[in-house]
């Protein structure tokens, strides 16, 4: 065994930089995110609307797979105070955005 | 035989007499009945013959913990209060966290039977097993807090824990309430109102008497894996994190937020009550009960150029924020809180005195409140100042405030049929802030459950809708295995609902916190059980905790029968068959009224209850080994079997 990266673990490294890299390259603007109940840790628990930057053609779904929010813990996506229930929906720079998790009242 | 979990007695006290008695049931009682809901219903049947004033001293007033209660694990903290309810005329029953319940526990005892009627004010001491009646005269008129504070003095002990009732409850406002260290409320059903009429200022309890466990090591490694995995399950870190009041802005883009009286779906100041300006502003510190690791209570705290809000009184829950904001149109999350503070200061349950304003609010805007009612007073929708005056006057049963004493549907009644209309009540209580056009099992569960409107009957509907969501996957032991829409109340969804109501009545049986246990939150199924058996040592199963559930709950529809409760009963208020106003979402939904028929009858049929009379057959009873309540009801009952 070397002492450098295993291979795998190389290929997945430079997979995310070049991912990464891409995004920015292609990134168009940025949207107004807010993550909302249980979702809130994976923001830093804000409790408002922050910047986030998309790509062209972003989706709702390829936002939350950069988010990496699995999909059972989200609720409801808002997109411009309309709740949206198709993932392939796209999103546009200045969109305001609100993904609400789970909640049960009481 | 070695005892563990629970004490193995039963106080009993006559107010009248003065007089106490200690029972110790035997095994089987506490395996069958588990406590709270379970024992409550037991003393109701059992010591009660039907048609009692709910205010006269013949009304038994029951406070129950449970086999499970005060074991140190997360969400056993609960207990159970109920007696007739003067609110209902129903089976009455409010169930509460904090610390009360343990404590009371701790101090010997299992439960609480009160009888009787006190000549003059007073209020009980339990210490370590020794009981004292003491005078309540000087506190008698005080807050909940003011009197707290004197009890603790008096008795000279800072730790003990003091259930209360406020100047609602002593003026017998038919929803007064009761508080536990002043932020805990059992809410529901009018119990403060009971507990006044029987002159009963407040309960202290203080024990050191442990809770002895059958395995210790089993019921700290589920504390344990809750404790570790707290943060990582979404529902139990969301109910940390931003607690009840996240439903605020979740419902109302969901369409499903009560606002003016039930008639909208949705709410424009929605953002300004909701959790999350709450956490920006107001909240001071997240607050939990007795060993629980989730800590899903909000305490709010502040003094502003227009209110000062004590942080001891806890702060406003989802409830609150609708009952006292968007139902009322109400935007101002100050004077909602202030609001709150009310409530729990002068023992008002928040849910119906909300629902009772809102309620005349949309009378006064659809001309049908008499100038009389009114007396100078302009009770439109949004007015924050207006509101907080109708709380204090509605304890004291002053100005418009002796209408709003009345509750809805006192103040519907006299008030007319167009009034009836909108009057949003089941069985007379005040129905929660949940729409049942959204949400069909919990509207299902407004209909049917004995206590009358209650949210906590079998969960949300949100729970169940899809597959990959941890609540619909934790319930699959159950054999729960479809995900059913929100708006679905065919077959299944009875099926569905009717398995859940078990499980919640076991829950209010046996002192466990729904924000602990699934589907709401952390502790698994299995875990319920291991926790059974850690603490009684009990060779049991999910089966035998479900029919306890069943059982409780076909005690609580007998003793409604006794009273002449009927399939009648068993109905939701006008609005929730219109269309929903407004333009949300769900503008134009409504629920079908043959659906709903359907859905009854059905219900029936699954309960093994007779359709026509809507009570537990002789044969359902027998199953549930609770033949003796068949003797309770009344011959034209009886009668056809």
């Amino acid at each position: 065994m070397g002492m450098g990266l295993p291979s795998s673990a190389y290929k997945r490294w430079s997979l995310k930089l070049n991912m990464i890299s891409q995004d920015l390259r292609q990134e168009v603007g940025q949207i107004k995110l807010s993550l909302h109940n249980n979702l809130a840790r994976y923001a830093g628990e804000k409790t408002n609307f922050f910047p986030w930057p998309i790509s062209e053609g972003e989706t709702i779904q390829s936002l939350i797979e950069k988010l990496k929010i699995p999909w059972e813990e989200i609720g409801l996506v808002v997109v411009n105070g309309s709740v949206k229930k198709d993932p392939q929906i796209v999103l546009y720079p200045g969109d305001e955005v609100k993904i609400f998790g789970l909640v049960g009242g009481g | 035989m070695d005892r563990y979990g629970y004490n193995g007695k039963v106080l009993h006290v006559n107010l009248s007499t003065k007089e106490f008695r200690v029972e110790s049931p035997p095994e089987i009682f506490y395996r069958q009945y588990f406590g709270g809901r379970g024992f409550i219903a037991y003393y109701l049947l059992k010591k009660m013959t039907g048609g009692e004033d709910p205010l006269g001293p013949e009304n038994i007033l029951v406070f129950a913990v449970s086999v499970l209660g005060g074991a140190p694990a997360h969400g056993l903290c609960r207990f159970s209060v109920g007696a007739k309810s003067p609110l209902t005329g129903a089976f009455g029953e409010s169930e509460a966290g904090g610390y009360w319940g343990p404590e009371l526990k701790f101090s010997g005892f299992d439960a609480l039977v009160i009888e009787g009627k006190s000549p003059q004010p007073v209020y009980l001491f339990i210490n370590d097993g020794k009981v004292a009646i003491k005078e309540a005269r000087h506190i008698w008129g005080l807050h909940t807090g003011d009197a707290q504070d004197i009890i603790r003095r008096e008795i000279g002990d800072e730790r003990a824990r003091v259930l209360l009732i406020g100047p609602a409850g002593e003026n017998q406002i038919p929803y007064a309430n009761i508080a536990n260290e002043l932020s805990h409320i059992s809410g529901r059903t009018g119990m403060g109102a009971v507990m006044g009429a029987k002159n009963l200022k407040a309960i202290a309890c203080r024990g050191t008497q442990k809770i002895r466990l059958s395995n210790p090591e089993l019921v700290a490694e589920v504390a344990k894996r809750v404790a570790r995995d707290r943060n990582e399950h979404p529902l139990s870190y969301g109910l940390h994190w931003i607690g009840t009041p996240g439903a605020v802005l979740h419902f109302n883009h969901a369409g499903t937020l009560p606002t003016k009286n039930f008639r909208e779906g949705t709410f424009a100041g929605a953002e300004k009550i909701s959790g999350e300006r709450m956490i920006e502003t107001i909240l001071q510190k997240r607050e939990g009960c007795y060993a629980c690791a989730i800590k899903c209570k909000r305490g709010v705290g502040f003094k502003s150029d227009r209110f000062t809000v004590d942080l001891r009184y806890g702060g406003p829950e989802y409830e609150a924020l609708a009952a006292l904001g968007s139902n009322c149109g109400i935007d101002d999350l100050e004077a909602i809180a202030k609001g709150n503070e009310l409530c729990n200061q002068l023992g008002l349950d928040v849910i119906s005195m909300g629902n009772s304003i809102a309620f005349l609010m949309e009378c006064q805007e659809k001309g049908l409140l008499p100038a009389s009612w009114r007396e100078g007073l302009d009770v439109s929708f949004g007015q924050a100042e207006v509101m907080l005056k109708l709380i204090e006057d509605t304890a004291f049963r002053r100005g418009v405030g002796q209408h709003l004493a009345k509750g809805v549907r006192g103040m519907a009644k006299e008030l007319g049929p167009e009034a009836e209309k909108l009057a949003v009540h089941v069985k007379g209580q005040e129905v929660p802030l949940h729409d049942a056009r959204g949400k069909a099992a919990v509207g299902f569960g407004y209909a049917v459950v004995e206590k009358g409107a209650d949210h906590l009957v079998s969960g949300f509907d949100i729970l169940y809708e899809r597959a990959d969501h941890p609540g619909f996957q934790a319930v699959a032991p159950l054999g729960l295995l479809e995900p059913l829409g929100v708006n679905d109340l065919g077959p299944k969804k009875i099926r569905l609902f009717t398995y859940m109501s078990f499980l919640w009545s076991f829950y209010n049986c046996a002192s466990v916190c729904n924000f602990a246990f699934v589907p709401r939150s952390i502790t698994t199924l299995n875990e319920l059980v291991h926790l059974v058996k850690g603490i009684t040592g009990w060779e049991t199963s999910l089966w035998e905790l479900m029919k306890v559930g069943e059982r409780a709950i076909n005690m609580a529809r007998a003793f409604n029968v006794r009273e002449g409760f009927s399939k009648k009963d068993d109905n939701l208020p006008e609005r929730f068959f219109q269309p929903l106003e407004g333009e949300g979402p769900l503008k134009g939904f409504k629920i079908d009224r043959q659906v709903f028929q359907e859905a009854l009858d059905l219900y029936y049929g699954m309960m093994n209850w007779d359709k026509e009379k809507a009570s537990p057959t002789r044969a359902k009873l027998v199953e549930l080994d609770i033949e003796w309540v068949w003797d309770c009801l009344p011959p034209h009952i009886k009668g056809g079997h």
